[in-house]
């Protein structure tokens, strides 16, 4: 594991050989801090680089907020354990991890914060700061089924402002549109699939907070949301605390 | 399983026991049953039909919210049947329906 560099892509295009040829094992964690601390940040790259020095991979720190580690773990089969064994090796109550399976598109998103110059950076409200600088919570709730709008509104009512859509076709508008902290995604939706949808949903965002809900919980389902990057997988109808747990884990919401 | 007709603990969960707030939520279960219900009336056909599924999913998870957990596995069953008769899935239609009613009923009859 190596420490990388803004406007330095050599060391990304040498291991790039390993990703064409092992994608399957490759995987991207990015690592949103809750606060913007210069010596936070240096003591949690110091921390991934002496636990997972004996990997394949490059971490390179996106923003004083925002670091992002590029990782050859293997073929994982439950990345909620190897995000949660990442999260113990880290200072407690700062951050907040996504670990997902590297895409090509997760790929363009690790070139661009590469080569991105400063200053583009710098005036670039990407969403994620947009949320982090909001006062008010969003949240998105994508179910075709009326109960489940019903009751989760109900739920998060007293969290901030609820927005739901029914149907698949809307999600990702939505979400470009209303910029939430925390997205509820149903699998089964008329249009669209939850679980397509977090691809798309994390192309236009890497570091959207993701938790699909739904009644159908197959195993095979829930590691493919996990995999894609969602945050966590609640079945139907959710346990309150539940839902309040990853409300909690969410850096964004106030 | 539970073997009582509904549980409406997790409602209230949700509404903090606002009984107003449940009474509200119980309205919507209606009409969301009472629109998948005949979505399933309309598709019991013989050979397979995923529309048949997706109507009994939609009651499944309908009844899991009132904690009708005898209601629920009937829909469960009925989801399963994506290749089946048109008797076989009239059967359970009434199973259901029959269900519901009594679900109804104990809904009604409770002191609030």
């Amino acid at each position: 594991m190596i420490l990388g560099e803004k406007k330095n892509d050599t060391q990304l295009m040498a291991l790039l050989p390993s990703m064409k040829k092992f994608m399957n094992e490759w995987q991207v964690v990015n690592i949103n801090i809750a606060e913007n601390s210069p010596l936070l940040q240096t003591e949690i790259i110091q921390r991934l680089l002496q636990h997972y020095h004996h990997y394949e991979g490059l971490i390179y720190p996106v923003s004083p907020s925002k670091i992002v580690m590029l990782a050859r773990f293997g073929i994982l089969h439950n990345y909620a354990v190897m995000k949660t064994e990442i999260e113990q090796k880290l200072p407690q109550h700062c951050c907040r991890i996504l670990l997902r399976k590297l895409s090509a598109m997760a790929m363009k998103q690790v070139q661009i914060d590469i080569s991105a110059r400063d200053d583009s950076l710098i005036n670039c409200q990407n969403m994620y700061t947009q949320r982090a600088m909001r006062r008010e919570n969003v949240l998105l709730v994508a179910d075709d089924e009326r109960m489940a709008r019903a009751t989760m509104a109900t739920l998060l009512g007293a969290c901030g402002t609820v927005i739901d859509v029914e149907n698949g076709t809307q999600v990702l508008s939505s979400y470009v549109r209303h910029n939430p902290d925390i997205v509820f995604l149903d699998i089964h939706m008329p249009g669209k699939s939850g679980l397509d949808l977090i691809q798309d949903i994390i192309t236009v965002d890497p570091d959207a907070f993701i938790v699909v809900l739904s009644a159908d919980s197959m195993k095979d389902n829930v590691l493919k949301a996990l995999e894609d990057g969602a945050a966590g997988f609640l079945s139907k109808p959710p346990q309150p605390k539940k839902v309040q747990d990853y409300i909690g884990q969410c850096i964004t919401v106030r | 399983m539970n073997t009582a007709l509904y549980d409406l603990s997790l409602l209230a969960e949700y509404t903090n026991g606002d009984a107003d707030a449940i009474e509200d939520l119980i309205g919507i279960f209606y009409d969301s049953f009472d629109e998948a219900f005949a979505e399933l009336e309309g598709q019991r056909t013989d050979g397979e039909n995923d529309a048949w599924s997706v109507a009994a999913h939609k009651l499944k998870g309908a009844a899991g919210y009132v904690g009708a957990d005898a209601l629920k596995h009937l829909c469960a069953v009925a989801q399963d049947m994506h290749t089946a008769s048109a008797a076989a899935r009239t059967a359970i239609y009434r199973d259901i329906a029959g269900q519901y009613a009594d679900l109804r009923a104990a809904l009604k009859a409770r002191v609030t």
